[in-house]
């Protein structure tokens, strides 16, 4: 397959994918076999995901693709072969990405984003857990709070955000955590300027949610949200199915120092005096239960 | 080393008294051999003058013995304790058999069916799936394939198959023919049976009706025709399963093994008959929303107080014992017939997870019957916990003084839509911490919405009731009142004392949400019909009038006629049903979509079908 031909069925997959976890493998494994033509593949991958034709769910997608198609590449560039193909080009970008994946008007993609950068993040070993709690905690400062209370909306998040100096991940995570700011200053914004309705709103009134005719791509039809809330589901439970799963070399199948420390050592702590006292007294309620069913008498 | 041959220990579920389902609890020889034993027959019928037989009995070889007879022994022991009515005289009873290995049955194919044997206690308990499988084949070679009749109530069999095989030529005729009289006893006394299985003529339990009906199966009510009283037959469906029994079985199953309480439901036994296999419930002649919707109920407040005091105490021991329901819903509260309470239905519950600091506990968020189903989880919530029944409590709260469910919506956003129209939409001081739910961008409110709570509810509501309600149904999970919390709340405190529903048992019928579908489904195909005909009416009409306004006229008729159908469309599958097989365990699953599309009628159904009952 020439470097043309690959680009053109590339990006059909790419307009195509849906968010189970063998379309996004397939289609980061053609990426990979084909890592010859990069340099035409990973324009692909920008130019799709820079289309304003394409639906929010999917840039949803194709953000998770990415995830998968990183992840893969590390996973690959354990044989000789291959040379993290895509994953600095595929960095750098990450910021730019986010942008088109969380479009200004509409940040219901910022969950799955998160999702996916912490995992991306430990890909490339970095230390996200500051990050992680400033996603969960409210980010107003004073600032914010006296403009909400001016009624200034939250200034735009563009390219023009983007810290070059910094690392592009870490960048990235920055431009999550500002979206997310504006999300809840916004929020804030209305409950304090705007009128409550006293009379029963209907759906699309409450939510943003696309009218048939509108063809905008940056809102979801209602039946867009339901089916993304079933990918999600769907998602979260094939993330679940893989937690038993650890790490072994092939020639020796017993427990290694680091799946001990993770599966095992750091997930129990010490009991306290409290669940102490609860496993001893459900341990002997058991051996009392033991012994009443016997018929003879015991000892 | 004697350890090794002892019974499992059961759970508290056999001190409940089985008695009452068997007969006389001396009448240990015709008892169906699914039984855990336990403490009650030890406390009840250990002698101690059977301590040294226990050597001779552990030998796994069946001894007979020529005395005392099973007439006999039938008769020292129910004398020994109350007498029985229910059973019928040993000596009458329908073949006996042993319970034991196939080669035991093979030979007893040849032998008259008449068979009889008793007394053996099982020296070894299997455990394990495997053994349940053993268990499985071997019941249905034995009795499905060559009795097509089958004897009914039989759990599987227990105990190893080299159990009781005779040994000595002498007891090669163990078997005695009924007709001799004459009984072969092994050493054991029945205070040492364990379980025994015998063979009758007739089934136990004889189904009644169908009342229930889901994604796991049917429930029929059944009679236990040795005690005589109702039970609720729970016929799990295994034909989808292709990966053996279902795990979320299972789950259900030793959830309720664990759960002993009067206000949740009894899993008296299981039973499996003709490859089907049953869960046996106590059985209770009404639920809360068929309950409610019948015409004549008129409940008080301290009848409500009633019912809501044991909801909320049953749900208080699960989320005690850390079991989260996740089906709150008012087909799922059982009440008998003076309005004692019981929840039911354990599909979807689960015992929560014991998480370190910082860890999510990462559950489904596809649970709960959408009605019943809390803001966070409908924004995508999976680090729940017991919050999320306790708002199905609380629409279930009112609907005790409603008669109607407060939120229907029909799929997740209007469900949504529906409750921020009730509630308003969240402030700031409502929940702060609402914007870090996964779906909260995609379902974020953008208009402001006061809450229509009070004028909608609070005059139909006593003071209490209203105030409970209103913290039971706050939107942040972190601020609704906990189960316990709940019940420390002065609307249990104040008067009126609860009562029990005396009065319920003058109602007629029994009142499940299973046979009030039917009736509205049964009224909508009148409409449909009457509108059908009235359409073929105007038709003709029109044909020879010809007229505009006729046909304005039709058309309404036409769009009625539509929408009966779509309803009756959306009725054929029971839309409080909720998938069963998703529950946590990354297995098949079933498309909530479906379902949430059937419960747009309800609604709009509710008053059509009081008129129904009334003319009915």
């Amino acid at each position: 397959m020439d470097s043309f031909e690959a680009a053109t069925q590339f990006s059909q997959i790419l307009r195509n994918l849906t968010p189970s976890l063998q379309t996004l493998t397939k289609a980061a494994h053609f990426a990979l076999k084909n890592s010859e033509s990069e340099d035409y593949l990973f324009p692909t991958i920008i130019e799709v995901i820079s289309d304003n034709s394409i639906e929010l769910n999917t840039k949803s997608n194709l953000f998770q693709f990415i995830e998968v198609l990183i992840n893969e590449s590390f996973y690959f560039s354990k044989q000789s072969k291959y040379n993290h193909p895509y994953v600095q080009n595929l960095k750098q970008s990450l910021p730019s990405i986010i942008l088109q994946v969380l479009p200004n008007v509409n940040n219901s993609n910022i969950y799955n984003v998160y999702k996916s950068l912490i995992k991306i993040s430990k890909q490339f070993k970095i230390n996200s857990k500051e990050y992680i709690h400033q996603f969960n905690v409210s980010l107003l400062n004073d600032d914010d709070l006296k403009n909400i209370d001016d009624n200034i909306p939250f200034p735009q998040i563009g390219i023009s955000e983007i810290n070059k100096s910094l690392d592009p991940l870490l960048s990235a995570w920055d431009i999550l955590i500002q979206k997310k700011r504006q999300s809840e200053y916004e929020r804030l914004r209305l409950l304090n300027h705007t009128e409550f309705e006293s009379e029963d709103v209907a759906e699309d009134l409450m939510f943003s949610i696309k009218e048939k005719s509108d063809k905008s791509t940056t809102l979801l039809s209602k039946k867009q949200i339901l089916w993304r809330m079933e990918e999600d589901r769907e998602s979260h439970k094939r993330s679940k199915e893989g937690l038993w799963m650890v790490n072994r070399s092939k020639e020796d199948n017993s427990v290694g120092e680091e799946e001990f420390l993770n599966m095992y050592w750091n997930k129990y702590d010490v009991l306290n005096h409290e669940e102490d006292k609860a496993l001893l007294d459900s341990l002997g309620e058991l051996n009392k239960i033991v012994a009443a069913s016997y018929k003879d008498s015991q000892f | 080393m004697s350890d090794k041959y002892r019974p499992p220990p059961s759970g508290p579920r056999s001190q409940r008294n089985y008695s009452s389902s068997y007969g006389s609890s001396s009448s240990s020889y015709s008892k169906d051999t699914y039984k855990p034993s336990g403490p009650r027959r030890y406390n009840n019928n250990n002698n101690n003058n059977n301590k040294n037989e226990r050597d001779s009995y552990r030998t796994d070889v069946y001894k007979p013995t020529p005395s005392p007879s099973l007439e006999e022994a039938a008769a020292s022991s129910s004398s020994s304790s109350s007498p029985s009515t229910t059973v019928k005289p040993l000596s009458t009873q329908s073949p006996i058999r042993p319970s034991g290995p196939s080669k035991y049955r093979e030979r007893d194919n040849s032998a008259p069916s008449t068979d009889r044997d008793i007394g053996s206690k099982r020296p070894m308990i299997p455990s394990g799936p495997s053994s349940f499988k053993k268990q499985q084949r071997d019941y249905s070679s034995s009795f499905v394939g060559r009795r097509p009749e089958g004897p009914k109530g039989f759990a599987p069999p227990k105990g190893p198959r080299e159990f009781q095989r005779p040994t000595s030529s002498g007891s090669n005729r163990y078997i005695p023919s009924s007709s001799s009289q004459s009984i072969e006893l092994p050493k054991l006394s029945p205070s040492q049976i364990y379980s025994i299985k015998v063979t009758r003529s007739s089934k136990i339990f004889d189904k009644v009706q169908q009342v229930g009906e889901g994604t796991y199966g049917k429930v029929y009510k059944a009679k236990n025709n040795i005690t005589n009283d109702y039970v609720a037959l729970k016929k799990l469906r295994l034909e989808t399963e292709r990966e053996g029994f279902p795990i979320t079985s299972i789950r259900e199953i030793k959830l309720l093994q664990s759960c002993d309480h009067p206000n949740i439901v009894g899993l008296l036994e299981m039973m499996v008959e003709n490859n089907q296999i049953y869960m046996v419930f106590d059985y209770l002649d009404h639920d809360l929303t068929g309950l409610l919707t019948h015409p004549d109920l008129n409940l008080k407040e301290c009848h409500r107080k009633f019912i809501f005091k044991q909801l909320m105490e049953g749900l208080n021991y699960l989320h005690k014992k850390r079991i989260i329901h996740r089906d709150i819903k008012g087909s799922n509260i059982l009440l008998d017939s003076t309005g004692y309470l019981k929840i039911a239905d354990f599909g979807l519950a689960r015992s929560m997870k014991i998480l370190n600091d910082g860890e999510s506990p990462d559950y489904t968020n596809r649970v709960i019957t959408i009605w019943y189903r809390p803001p966070e989880l409908l924004l995508g919530a999976t680090d729940y916990g017991t919050e999320i029944d306790i708002w199905g409590v609380g629409c279930l709260l009112i609907e005790l003084y409603s008669r109607n469910a407060a939120f229907q919506g029909y799929d997740e956003v209007s469900q949504l839509c529906k409750i921020f129209n009730v509630m308003g939409t969240p402030t700031k001081e409502d929940w702060p911490n609402i914007h870090n739910l996964p779906w909260f961008e995609m379902l974020k409110p953008k208009v402001n919405v006061s809450s229509k709570f009070n004028s909608l509810y609070k005059s139909i509501m006593s003071p209490l009731g209203f105030d409970l309600a209103s913290k039971l149904l706050a939107l942040d999970p972190i601020a609704r009142l906990s189960g316990e919390e709940a019940l420390a709340h002065s609307y249990f405190i104040e008067d009126p004392q609860p009562e029990p529903l005396t009065f319920l048992k003058d109602i007629k019928g029994e009142w499940h949400e299973f046979e009030t579908k039917k009736r509205r489904r049964k009224e909508r195909k009148r409409l449909q019909d009457e509108a059908k005909a009235k359409q073929q009416q105007l038709a003709r009409t029109e044909s020879t009038v010809g007229d505009n306004s006729m046909k304005t006229d039709v058309d309404s008729v036409s769009e009625t006629l539509k929408k009966t159908k779509t309803e009756s469309e959306f009725n054929k599958e029971d839309p409080n049903d909720i998938p069963k097989s998703d529950i946590d365990t990354g297995k098949s699953e079933i498309d909530d979509g479906t379902k949430s599309e059937m419960e747009v009628d309800d609604d709009e159904t509710v008053y059509a079908v009081k008129e129904v009952i009334e003319i009915d």
